[in-house]
């Protein structure tokens, strides 16, 4: 695409100017704040500023669009690493590495990781875009039901990755998945099922409500029950660690960031690769990011506390941003949720979005790269700025941190969708959350393959239909090969490796 | 850091999660208690000296999420609707192909002032398959504003460039096309079979995840014929990636952003015309007045040329049915065509 320089000086023009800088600067600060918040999705704050569209210019609604969308990708992390509870469903993946290091004192490196590795991530996603938004959007619409259904069979393989330390509690954690996502009404045909008589559960197990209560409510349950059992031994997160050492807690270092470069770098590519694909979106890149590296790093404490850990879910997630515009602007086709709001903003500026809204709409596309751009160093400095005050909220007394937490907890998932229903659905996941706490499963399985089941059993069905029965349809193309052969490779691979592993210990 | 300051930033968050609890929830507006002393009947509108009406605050519940077209519709309707001291606020709540939104509104109180925003499909369809809590009765219409036109395209380099075209062709090639529909045993699958009935014409029908989805796989040459909005299929057609071929709309025959699409009425198929205007419902018991207030401010919002344009810029025809009129088309879809999809979905069980 040869550049227009008449249409860059003009979207350069539009974007700085202070009205639009401000804009950016508070989409970012609503985003974090938002995104910070346990349930809330920050689909929601989008939802919510859209109406703007009918006052505000262009660049300055999409600069508060943008700004909301990437600080709130970000915010999801904080709380994940801060109180072990996920701000947003993205940030699912953070959980057991963030808020490990913050159980050992490092909690300020781990918030640190977090931002350096989302603005990273967001950046290597926007130039992307910038770069290869037609070569890579042109890819898109080459993954049908076939491919996807390859795709996503890689991505339950790695299932099997999760189950290595003990494959029973993996089957067992990746069933109760598999049951919970098939809840409701089947995706195809619309028949019910397991909704067992109960009205609201026809629209299935919502995915936020259950990542929150699943993660948040053992959590919290956990540390009350250990203040009422010993108010004065309960102490603030990490600070036992703290005392000991008499020191302030130290902040990331630049070693440390080059030691999870390669982190940043996979999660950064899973990233804008699936956030590109209409589907998967944030949370699962960053589970599939997550998962990648865990077969890659040499950290011992990868899972339990690792900055690697966070480095590549967090990279990923924030890569998806920039990623998630490719089918938009290339076919205006919406990809994902965000996707779709961001395409309703443009429409109600009168702006229609398609195939030719690169020709056609120069000027709005730069301006839309540009503002990708600038929101991510945006991004870098009021994250920065919030790092120590959230550093020092998990150390509020814990009297007062989890009882507030719980309130935005379901202020979270009420807000969601407005939905009482999905309040009772995050208690119910709590259950569940601390069934698994209490048997020591796995939770990875469990997230995946509810997050890939109705994906890969809609891609399944739809390409055995469109096959005529035939299975081998399902290696018909040379993309579909492709992933088939890396599903096979990675799977001999872990399996040589973990029993080398076993070697190396006896 | 001062506990001070700490209290501060968490007051800080506490009302930012407030507010936005309080701007997305469903927190009931006021009512006007004594709207009829403020409020202008028809003939007072004759009157040379106007009285501003109260303003009112209602909220517009939406069954789909934010940004497709029936939230879109919705959300320029009550931008409009400000301009008549009615301040409405779009809550998205999406789930169960509408009908959760449905459900949640016809349970609450009639003083509520919430409102539901929705077609056919979760009024009349949905509770008709099967219980979903709530029947149409427990509704009222307000007025019909929005009619969503759906169109059948093909894929770039298909053999057939018209209807007749591809049927000629499905007849001379069995079990060789595939078309993509928006989900399966629902009502626009129903549509489709209308339109290619298949005890007549052998062809596999595969049920994608929705519009997006099917203009992908027509776009990756993954189904030859898919059912989509003209929105999604406009900037496609326009790019040679797909060619539109029939329009579905059922208040008008052609729609003005393509106008050179035929109806499929035009092709003697009546039946395959998707009747799902779009309409606002009450609560069933819900103040006259405030009903009327409102579908007079729809009559006026429908005819604002630049509602009309933004209308047709997304592939949607503005079109004003009144209260009557509108239950009227809904009970005429409701004897005509629900007792045949009824029959139709008993018959793919």
């Amino acid at each position: 695409m040869a550049i227009d320089t008449v249409a860059l000086s003009g979207a350069v023009a539009d974007v700085f100017t202070i009205q639009t800088i401000l804009f950016i600067m508070m989409g970012i600060v609503v985003g974090i704040s938002v995104g910070a918040i346990p349930g809330l999705a920050h689909s929601l704050p989008i939802a919510l500023v859209l109406p703007f569209s009918f006052i505000l210019p262009l660049a300055q609604t999409m600069g508060l669009l943008i700004g909301t969308y990437v600080g709130g990708t970000y915010g999801g992390s904080i709380t994940a690493i801060a109180f072990g509870t996920p701000g947003t469903s993205g940030a699912a993946a953070t959980v057991a590495d963030g808020y490990g290091l913050t159980q050992m004192g490092k909690g300020k490196k781990a918030l640190q990781m977090g931002l350096y590795a989302s603005v990273l991530g967001g950046f290597f996603g926007s130039f992307v875009l910038i770069f290869l938004v037609v070569p890579i959007g042109r890819m898109a619409p080459s993954f049908g039901p076939g491919e996807l259904t390859a795709l996503y069979m890689l991505a339950l393989s790695l299932v099997v990755v999760f189950s290595a330390e003990n494959p029973g509690k993996g089957i067992m954690s990746a069933g109760i998945g598999f049951f919970l996502a098939i809840i409701g009404r089947d995706i195809i045909t619309g028949g019910l099922r397991f909704t067992f008589g109960i009205r609201q559960m026809q629209s299935g197990f919502p995915l936020v409500p259950l990542l929150m209560g699943f993660f948040a409510l053992p959590v919290i349950v956990k540390e009350i029950h250990e203040f009422i059992k010993d108010p004065d031994k309960s102490g603030d997160l990490g600070e036992s660690i703290l005392d000991e050492a008499k020191k302030k807690e130290p902040g990331l270092t630049i070693k440390e960031l080059f030691k999870s470069g390669k982190a940043i770098g996979i999660g950064s590519v899973l990233g804008t690769f699936l956030g590109a694909l209409p589907g998967p979106g944030a949370t699962l890149a960053s589970y599939t990011s997550y998962s990648v590296y865990s077969q890659i790093s040499r950290d011992k404490n990868y899972g339990k506390g690792s900055l690697d850990g966070v480095a590549a879910a967090e990279a990923a997630n924030n890569a998806t941003c920039g990623a998630t515009f490719i089918p938009m602007l290339t076919f205006g086709i919406p990809g994902s949720s965000i996707a779709a709001l961001m395409m309703a903003a443009l429409v109600m500026e009168g702006v229609p979005v398609g195939p030719r809204v690169v020709v056609d709409h120069t000027q709005v596309v730069y301006t839309l790269f540009i503002l990708m751009l600038m929101t991510n160093p945006l991004n870098l400095v009021f994250g920065w700025l919030l790092i120590p005050v959230f550093t020092k909220l998990s150390k509020i007394p814990a009297q007062v941190l989890w009882p507030i937490i719980a309130i935005f907890l379901v202020i979270g998932t009420y807000a969601y969708s407005n939905m009482p229903y999905h309040t009772i659905i995050a208690i119910v996941s709590g259950f569940i959350g601390y069934f698994y706490k209490w048997y020591k499963l796995p939770d990875g399985p469990l997230i995946l393959a509810f997050l890939v089941t109705p994906l890969f059993e809609a891609s399944f069905r739809q390409a055995l239909t469109i096959a005529r029965g035939n299975y081998l349809y399902f290696v018909s193309s040379p993309i579909s090969i492709g992933l088939w052969t890396v599903t096979i490779l990675s799977i001999f691979f872990f399996l040589r490796r973990k029993k080398e592993i076993i070697e190396d210990e006896e | 850091m001062s506990s001070r300051k700490i209290l501060s930033l968490l007051l800080v968050l506490m009302l930012v999660g407030a507010m936005v609890t309080g701007c997305g929830g469903e927190e009931p507006a006021e009512a006007p208690e004594e709207p009829a002393e403020t409020e202008e009947t028809a003939e007072a509108s004759e009157e040379p000296a106007e009285e501003p009406e109260e303003e009112i605050d209602i909220d517009i519940v939406v069954g789909f999420g934010a940004g497709g077209s029936n939230d879109l519709t919705a959300r320029y309707m009550a931008e409009h609707m400000r301009e008549f001291g009615i301040n409405a606020n779009v809550v998205n709540m999406p789930g169960g192909m509408s009908t959760e939104a449905a459900y949640y509104v016809s349970n609450q109180s009639t003083d509520a002032n919430m409102f539901f925003w929705g077609h056919t499909g979760p009024l009349l369809f949905e509770p008709a398959a099967g219980d979903r809590g709530y029947t149409i009765d427990d509704f009222e219409p307000i007025a019909t504003l929005a009619s969503p036109t759906f169109v059948i395209g093909n894929r770039q380099g298909a053999p057939w460039e018209t209807l007749d075209e591809l049927i000629e062709y499905i007849q001379d090639n069995p079990n060789d096309v595939t078309f993509g529909g928006q989900g399966e045993g629902n009502v626009r699958h129903y549509i489709v079979e209308q339109i290619l009935p298949p005890d007549e014409l052998d062809y596999v029908f595969v049920g994608l995840e929705g519009g997006a989805d099917v203009a992908l796989n027509l776009t990756g040459g993954h189904v030859d014929v898919g059912h989509l909005s003209l929105a999604a299929a406009v900037p496609l057609h326009q790019d040679g990636d797909m060619t539109v071929m029939v329009n579905t709309q059922p208040l008008t025959e052609r729609d003005e952003l393509m106008p050179e699409v035929p109806n499929v009425s035009e092709y003697g198929i009546e039946e395959g015309r998707e009747r799902h205007p779009i309409a606002l419902w009450a609560v069933k018991g819900t103040d006259q007045e405030l009903k009327d207030r409102l579908s007079n401010a729809i009559r006026e919002i429908a005819e604002m040329p630049e509602l009309q344009e933004s209308f047709k810029d997304m592939g949607v025809v503005a079109h004003y049915l009144d209260a009557d009129e509108t239950w009227d088309f809904y009970m005429d879809v409701n004897d005509t065509m629900v007792p045949d999809y009824i029959e139709w979905v008993e018959q793919l069980d």
